[in-house]
């Protein structure tokens, strides 16, 4: 596996782990009904610096182990890739905008598809935007991830 | 039936003094990564690859990349 597959795999399990991790403690809470902004902040920050920490540590780690790929520049194949797996992200996130817009002009409506009880709207729209970037980022990392791996 | 780039990229480096991936990658600019998966038909180059690494093997490029049916 090449360094960069490995690079986009690592970033992919700790965005899969951490957030995945949140998400639990989200649900979590709110069964034991102690989900309030306060805790939600705690969660989210502890998530934030997680992540960073994570990211500069593992992705340090394998430079070191792969120094002579990892100053490699990118070449034709690996911005073909990107691009290709940003074009998915961008569809993502382009429903992601239409459903924040859907949630903002119908609010009624939008209460039978998303809702955070304890939340103010303002915060759950903030989850539906972290939501949809995620799920971008996500299918991002996939969609190259199965393009070195299987060609393109 | 559906047709396919093939490429004798690994023959003419072996003919070339046993030419290694990264040496081919770093003549015509790309990774070595990009050199394995041309050579097993998972990634089909550029143009200017393409004739880079014709001009490097000195052969024309049709004798380096074919366009036939996949067998």
């Amino acid at each position: 596996m090449s360094y960069r597959a490995i690079s986009i795999l690592v970033s992919l399990l700790i965005t899969l782990g951490i957030w995945g991790n949140y998400t639990l403690g989200v649900i979590n809470l709110y069964q034991r009904q102690l989900f309030s902004v306060e805790t939600m902040y705690g969660l989210l920050f502890s998530a934030v610096i997680y992540t960073i920490f994570l990211e500069i540590i593992l992705q340090t780690t394998l430079a070191i182990f792969k120094h002579k790929e990892a100053n490699d520049k990118s070449d034709e194949r690996d911005k073909i890739i990107s691009r290709r797996a940003n074009s998915y992200a961008y569809k993502i996130l382009s429903f992601g905008v239409f459903c924040v817009t859907f949630y903002i002009l119908f609010p009624v409506l939008a209460q039978f598809t998303f809702s955070m009880p304890g939340l103010a709207k303002e915060y759950e729209i903030m989850h539906l935007i972290i939501a949809f970037s995620l799920l971008a980022e996500v299918i991002c990392s996939s969609v190259k991830l199965i393009s070195y791996r299987r060609g393109y | 039936m559906a047709k396919v780039i093939t490429n004798n990229i690994r023959k003419l480096r072996f003919e070339h003094q046993e030419m290694t991936q990264q040496k081919l990658a770093d003549s015509v600019s790309v990774s070595r990564q990009t050199i394995v998966a041309i050579e097993k038909g998972k990634y089909s180059p550029s143009l200017e690859v393409a004739f880079k690494i014709a001009d490097l093997f000195e052969q024309p490029i049709s004798q380096v990349f074919t366009y036939q049916e996949d067998h």
